[in-house]
């Protein structure tokens, strides 16, 4: 009898309520497959709305200013619609009245989901630190890329918005002798600190201009030497794809290699037209022992070449409609733009015009003037 | 997104559909490469189906190739739409992954 005087007996209930008051409910934003942010729902719950003071601000014009409010009652969360235009759903289901939102459910606001997760706090504490390490990794990418140059016989403007999960995405200018000048864009298949991190390795050997025995003002002798250094094996299974061009101010002329990469555009300063610098190359780091080739073209004055990654077109719009290069060279011409501050304009336009969602790859995008 | 992997008398026929895109491939990833990769033998991807590849697609793709290739296995890709034939000419995939247009042919390709 003594013994079981000492026994502490715990019920199933008591043991589940134990567990619970280490949880916490989260809403986590999801974007392409991945948590966005996260959001913990406290006694005073959650405001959802496309300005302030929403407590969650969604930079979605599907979403009405003051959408919906998620509540703590008890041990579960609550959703009600503050009437909204286009309505607040879980797991499909239009919210009309106060509605409970299950763990694991989907609340869709707008063109936007969020998850319910009801993690420990050591889980979020784990997650948070990911997030942290991602940050500092995207901040380490930035600090290798090149300054803006708004005066002189190249000019360079950019811009460089790292997704939620980081993609691998770097760019680059810099001068190989007096007169000459080289651009790139690299674009490691990938997210996470992983393939950050491999874009850098790439970018300093860039950078130093220290790829052996290849002279670097030769692109295609460039993407061959990068191809049998970075071959996927040895990388943990990534490649990446890169435009690189030399810019020689003597002659004008432009010599480039893409290796698996989209091309870049030549736009006269009249921005008539977009002409595609493209080499059918191999992937780098796909296949060792490939042949790679380079083409070349001579810059017109005050032309432009604009280097971007896929994420910047590779987009869902609002009519549903996926895009193609071919929207965005649309967009590069248009004759209506001033021209000022392009890259920022190109970056608005192509937000305004994707389903937020779809925007789940880096946006990287560097114009570069010979005057 | 869906996958159906079938065994068709010592080939394996891998049927992708929808869109491969970053999100779809984050969740198809493994069970495609469990699919196909233990079984080590002459695979051909269906991809009449698939209307859409990103590049996270394509590594899923070319991981697998280069994987059966170390076991002296061959991947061909069949049936792709003209949208997804020219992500892959951009990319000279092709140069690395032969694409054919039927599956016949895809067959014809893995078993020579």
């Amino acid at each position: 009898m003594a013994e079981s005087e000492q026994t502490q007996f715990v019920t199933r209930a008591d043991a589940v309520n134990h567990i619970k008051g280490d949880r916490l409910h989260c809403l986590e934003l999801l974007n392409g497959g991945e948590v966005e942010s996260r959001h913990i729902v406290g006694p005073l719950g959650l405001k959802v709305g496309r300005t302030a003071p929403a407590d969650v601000v969604l930079a979605d014009t599907e979403v009405s200013r003051s959408h919906c409010l998620i509540a703590l009652k008890g041990e579960d969360l609550y959703v009600s619609d503050l009437n909204s235009t286009n309505g607040t759903f879980i797991d499909g289901t239009r919210v009309s009245s106060v509605v409970p939102l299950p763990v694991g459910s989907i609340l869709q606001v707008g063109n936007r989901a969020f998850k319910h997760e009801w993690r420990t706090r050591a889980e979020i504490a784990h997650l948070n630190e990911s997030d942290h390490e991602l940050e500092k990794a995207a901040s380490y990418v930035r600090a290798l890329l090149p300054p803006k140059i708004a005066e002189g016989p190249i000019k360079v403007d950019w811009i460089y918005k790292p997704s939620a999960k980081l993609g691998g995405d770097a760019f680059g200018i810099g001068q190989l002798g007096e007169n000459l000048y080289v651009a790139y864009l690299v674009d490691v298949a990938g997210h996470g600190t992983g393939a950050a991190m491999h874009a850098v390795a790439i970018m300093n050997q860039l950078r130093q201009r220290s790829l052996p025995n290849t002279e670097m003002a030769r692109p295609e002798l460039v993407l061959s030497t990068l191809n049998e250094l970075f071959q996927m094996e040895d990388h943990a299974g990534l490649y990446f794809t890169i435009w690189y061009g030399v810019y020689d101010a003597r002659t004008r002329r432009l010599e480039f290699a893409s290796g698996g990469h989209h091309p870049a555009y030549l736009v006269p300063a009249d921005r008539s037209e977009a002409i595609p610098l493209h080499t059918r190359n191999p992937i780098i780091g796909a296949m060792p022992a490939m042949m790679f080739r380079q083409g070349g073209i001579t810059v017109p004055q005050g032309a432009s070449i604009y280097l971007f990654s896929d994420g910047v077109f590779e987009i869902i719009d609002t009519d549903e409609r996926q895009w193609d290069i071919t929207d965005l060279i649309e967009l590069i011409v248009d004759p209506s733009a001033s021209g000022k501050d392009e890259p920022q304009r190109l970056y608005d336009t192509v937000c305004q015009r994707a389903e937020p969602s779809t925007m789940d790859d880096d946006f990287s995008l560097m114009i570069v003037t010979f005057e | 997104m869906t996958l159906v992997i079938t065994d068709l008398s010592g080939v394996t026929k891998a049927e992708l559909s929808g869109r491969l895109d970053t999100a779809n491939v984050n969740e198809l990833e493994l069970k495609f490469s469990a699919g196909v990769m233990p079984k080590s033998q002459p695979t051909i991807v269906d991809l009449t189906q698939v209307t859409f590849i990103a590049s996270l697609g394509i590594r899923m793709l070319l991981t697998a190739a280069r994987g059966l290739s170390r076991r002296g296995a061959k991947l061909v890709m069949f049936g792709a739409n003209p949208a997804v034939i020219e992500i892959f000419e951009m990319s000279a995939l092709s140069d690395i992954i032969p694409v054919v247009p039927t599956e016949a042919d895809a067959i014809a390709a893995v078993s020579g």
